[in-house]
């Protein structure tokens, strides 16, 4: 009996303390509102986190590893109320060590939460799983074929068409945020370009980082405010990681607001 | 005594292997038996041309095609069909000696082709209407990844059999039922060779 008991004081107070370092984006977003970092005037597009259970600390350029996740802050634009937007979030890591996952993209998209049918969630999942970063990249910059990112990832009409110009579509690559080094014979044969090499000056992340892409489909209400969940894995050997949130506003625009943070872990 | 000129015999060494592949591509049928013996020089081209077809097929349905896994999946796709090739032949009495590699040349060919319907997409769209058309009847995504093999494969398949009909006679055709046969075989095996150089032998592999 003492023994269990014991385990179960353990269990309480693991859950307790996970429960304070990953809660819901409604709840964080209540406690960041009564906190006063937030208001009219904040800046959309803001990160913030708990730093312990106390304290909400906003995104910066280093971050301890135990953190659990991070919380996306947006308000819309009077201009966008009422429409539907989507937010492209995307995260690579700098690693010393090779992972196995690497070569795929992890993707998720929130609408496949909404579907009732788990045997056909599944199938997406499944097909989902194996984007390689270079088919995520010539998916969007150079028109390959990709069942998954044109079925299942990108948002088609009536929710918001995200493929329907090149500008919108290659906005969800990588870009310079993933080095691709395809040493092929392809390239080799015909010298063609692929993308996402890494121009000088700009931060390169090897071939074996962790990248993660998501889409959150947000259709923003008059004067609301959200706090979108970024849950954060870090894989052992992680040296530091990048995110990139771009959001795409509405269906009618053509700029799409874009932010990068770069972000080292507290050693 | 003039010694031999080692350009001259380059060239007439390649010239006899394009010579000896078109040759190969203009026999090409079901009839897989009634194909000459293939040369060296053939052999080596028409695996180049293989390699380039897969590889773009390969690279615009956004697989991998770095060094280290299009080998590594054209070896993984070849042993299966080297595999399936050798099941088949075992269950026809009519097989004899040399009949094995003609019709793993019949295989590779048609998945070949099929790579390059694959790589007109490039040209005339026609891999996101039919993911459309599964998209409206739901259908699962497993089966939707087996479309773009089975189409290429079937169109690939229409020229074999098209070249077929050219080399005999259609009437010839429908009467040697060993033919007949083997049409469906292959067209299986092409169907499975095309899925499994797109997408499959990715996924045993990792």
């Amino acid at each position: 009996m003492r023994i269990i008991g014991l385990w179960s004081l353990v269990f309480v107070l693991t859950a307790s303390s996970g429960a304070a370092f990953a809660e819901d984006a409604r709840t964080f977003c209540r406690s960041l509102r009564a906190s006063g970092l937030v208001s009219e005037f904040t800046p959309p597009g803001t990160i913030f986190y708990r730093a312990d259970r106390q304290t909400i600390a906003t995104l910066g350029g280093e971050i301890s590893r135990n953190v659990q996740r991070l919380y996306y802050y947006v308000r819309p634009s009077r201009a966008q109320a009422g429409q539907a937007s989507l937010l492209n979030i995307k995260y690579v890591f700098k690693s010393a060590k090779r992972n196995p996952r690497s070569d795929y993209v992890q993707l998720w998209n929130d609408s496949w939460d909404h579907r009732k049918n788990r045997a056909y969630r599944s199938g997406i999942v499944n097909a989902c799983s194996t984007v390689t970063v270079p088919g995520y990249e010539r998916f969007h910059l150079q028109g390959s074929r990709e069942y998954c990112l044109s079925t299942y990832f990108h948002q088609r009409a009536p929710s918001l068409e995200t493929l329907d110009t090149d500008n919108r579509r290659s906005s969800f690559a990588f870009g310079d945020m993933v080095e691709t080094s395809e040493a092929n014979f392809i390239r080799q044969l015909f010298g063609l370009v692929t993308p996402g090499s890494a121009q000088a000056g700009q931060v390169v992340v090897n071939r074996n980082s962790l990248v993660r892409s998501w889409i959150k489909n947000v259709k923003y209400q008059r004067e609301a405010d959200r706090c979108i969940e970024i849950d954060t894995e870090f894989p052992d050997g992680a040296e530091s990681f990048q995110l990139r949130v771009t959001n795409h506003v509405t269906q009618s625009s053509t700029y799409f607001p874009t932010r990068t943070w770069t972000v080292s872990f507290v050693r | 005594m003039t010694p031999p000129n080692p350009t001259t015999a380059a060239g007439d060494g390649l010239e006899n292997s394009a010579k000896g592949y078109f040759e190969t591509v203009y026999l090409q049928q079901y009839g897989f038996w009634k194909l000459p013996d293939l040369t060296t020089g053939a052999k080596l081209m028409t695996g180049g041309f293989a390699a380039i077809l897969i590889g773009f097929a390969r690279w615009h349905m956004a697989q991998s095609v770095e060094a280290d896994k299009l080998p590594l999946s054209v070896i993984l796709t070849l042993f299966f069909i080297l595999l399936i090739c050798g099941f088949l032949l075992f269950f026809d009495r009519r097989r004899v000696d040399g009949d094995y590699a003609k019709l793993v040349v019949v295989v590779c060919a048609g998945v070949t082709l099929g790579c390059g319907v694959i790589g007109l997409d490039r040209l005339v769209p026609w891999i996101v209407p039919v993911w459309d058309w599964a998209g409206v009847r739901h259908l699962s995504p497993g089966i939707v990844h087996l479309l773009v093999p089975v189409i290429s494969a079937t169109v690939a398949g229409f020229l074999l059999w098209l070249n077929t009909i050219f080399q005999s006679s259609l009437g010839e055709y429908f009467r040697d039922r060993r033919v007949t046969a083997w049409t469906i075989a292959i067209w299986a095996t092409i169907c499975v060779g095309i899925w499994l150089v797109i997408r499959a032998a990715d996924l045993i592999i990792n």
